[in-house]
């Protein structure tokens, strides 16, 4: 076949195929704003702010919010500043079953997160924190993965100014946060998107650390209104996954590509 | 570990008992079980290969328009960034008695159903809303791969009168199995995990027939507080996954080498 017809033939079904993934997304902005009218198909009616009233006031999406941001900053602040740390002791420094170590780091990458939602609530009930923030918060502001990505990328280097900065007189702590974190800016985006993303979306774990409703995060709460009262107002259900999707919607259409790198390379690992 | 030879409840930790087998025995002879590992199976298969076969026909498509790259591939990868849960609440409106679905099926005329609700239907129904949220995820994966196949090979090919059938198959696709395999793998240990969707739309039913692995888990461990014998489920489980892990850190490694 001709190749400007096959790139053509390509281009049809390509566009066919994108209509069927943005119908959904243009569905939910579209239903959450249309008030429903008895007699009318599902999708007719007339425009209403009243789901998001009522998602925002009554159904407590406000405070859902907030918990999610709360939870992400403190995440991806935790990551940041824990990779950077235990992946520059790695890359640079001489210690004592410093292999064994690493090895463990990356044996938390091989067990998945599931395995230990029991001992992990054992835990964060023993130290008194289940049904707190704190249980969203403390067991994910170190991730191996993170470690691993910043230890490859400190190592890579150059050892000059961290030398010129020794002989200056500099202490360890200012290298690390002066020299090396401006040059590692690279890897902390990484970290941050990747975090943020795997964060905002996170479900077990909030799920299972937390019973008081007014504690939830996001998609937690989203779960919970699709399987209760509201379960089938379409136009409330949909005003609630707007306010949880459009964040990161709108965040990814600016900084598209940045994303898109940024998971790929954070998949592929090296 | 060893509280998946005991009898516990981290709520009630006074009334720990020790156990032995007894939870492992318990798990051949539970049918909720023996279904919820079957779910897990028959979804993984059934995901799996579509996603992964999809991803990398679309990522040849985009390779190949002139125009739009860019946003289709967006378009694509978009849903895979969106939390499991936004996703599950717009496909059940979709699958609802009076939803988009039922509307389309209708208009061929054929019979509408409640996707979620019948037997039936209700596994296919959350599978193809995976196929639809991940595909664009591993196909953005593809996408990088098939950037670092050297130009040459396709050049030195055309040259010697290679149709680009014989080139995807002698080029493209040994110069991506490294990604190809990767993908497959990362693909079973992320589908074996299943869970946010099944609790969201259906909670394992209707009758026990989208009860996946994580579902049976989290219904054990907290509705019936028998966290002794769920964590003897979760063992199931990362047996399962470690298999799977193991083979992925061989692959990669193998990688590496090819790459000295």
């Amino acid at each position: 076949m001709n190749k400007s017809i096959k790139s053509k033939l390509n281009f049809f079904i390509l566009t066919a195929l994108a209509i069927g993934y943005l119908y959904p997304w243009l569905y939910m902005l579209l239903r959450s704003f249309l008030r429903h009218e008895p007699g009318l198909s599902d999708g007719n009616g007339l425009f209403t702010l009243e789901h998001y009233k009522l998602i925002i006031g009554q159904a407590g999406f406000l405070t859902y919010i907030f918990n999610s941001f709360i939870v992400l900053t403190a995440v991806v602040v935790g990551n940041i500043v824990f990779s950077i740390m235990v992946g520059y002791a790695f890359a640079r420094y001489r210690f004592p079953f410093k292999r064994l170590m690493f090895l463990i780091v990356l044996g938390t990458l091989m067990i998945p997160k599931q395995t230990l939602m029991i001992p992990l609530l054992d835990l964060m009930v023993r130290l008194g924190l289940h049904n707190t923030l704190w249980a969203l918060i403390l067991p994910f502001c170190v991730d191996g993965f993170n470690v691993f990505l910043m230890k490859q990328y400190i190592e890579n280097l150059p050892k000059d100014l961290e030398e010129a900065a020794r002989a200056d007189g500099a202490g360890e702590w200012q290298i690390l946060w002066h020299v090396i974190t401006p040059l590692a800016k690279p890897a902390i985006s990484v970290i941050i998107i990747n975090t943020a993303i795997i964060n905002w979306n996170a479900f077990l774990f909030p799920l299972i650390f937390i019973d008081s409703a007014n504690l939830r995060t996001l998609p937690v709460a989203l779960s919970m209104l699709v399987q209760g009262q509201y379960g089938t107002d379409w136009g409330a259900l949909m005003a609630g996954a707007s306010v949880s999707s459009l964040p990161i919607i709108i965040i990814f259409w600016i900084f598209q590509k940045e994303i898109i790198e940024g998971i790929t390379s954070g998949a592929l690992k090296d | 570990m060893i509280l998946s030879f005991s009898n516990y409840d981290v709520f009630h930790p006074e009334l720990f008992s020790f156990i032995g087998f007894e939870n492992y025995t318990r798990l051949i002879k539970d049918d909720g079980f023996r279904q919820a590992l079957f779910n897990t199976f028959f979804f993984v298969v059934g995901t799996t290969p579509v996603t992964t076969v999809m991803a990398l026909v679309l990522a040849l498509m985009i390779n190949s328009v002139r125009r739009g790259n860019q946003v289709f591939r967006s378009v694509f990868f978009l849903p895979s960034i969106v939390s499991i849960v936004v996703t599950a609440s717009i496909f059940k409106s979709f699958y609802s008695p009076v939803g988009m679905l039922n509307r389309i099926v209708e208009f061929f005329g054929l019979t509408g159903h409640g996707w979620l609700v019948e037997k039936a239907f209700a596994m296919p129904a959350i599978m193809m809303m995976n196929v639809w949220a991940y595909t664009g995820y591993y196909m953005v994966l593809y996408l990088a791969a098939l950037t670092a196949v050297p130009k040459q090979l396709y050049e030195a090919a055309e040259v010697d009168g290679a149709d680009e059938w014989q080139q995807f198959w002698y080029i493209t696709l040994p110069q991506i199995r490294y990604m190809t395999i990767f993908v497959i793998v990362i693909n079973t240990i992320r589908s074996w995990q299943v869970f946010p969707e099944v609790f969201t739309l259906t909670h394992g039913g209707p009758v026990g027939t989208t009860n996946t692995l994580v579902n049976h888990l989290y219904e054990t461990a907290f509705r019936y507080h028998d966290m002794g014998y769920a964590s003897a489920i979760s063992f199931v489980l990362l047996g399962i996954i470690m298999v799977f892990a193991f083979a992925q850190m061989r692959i990669l490694q193998g990688r590496k080498e090819a790459k000295k």
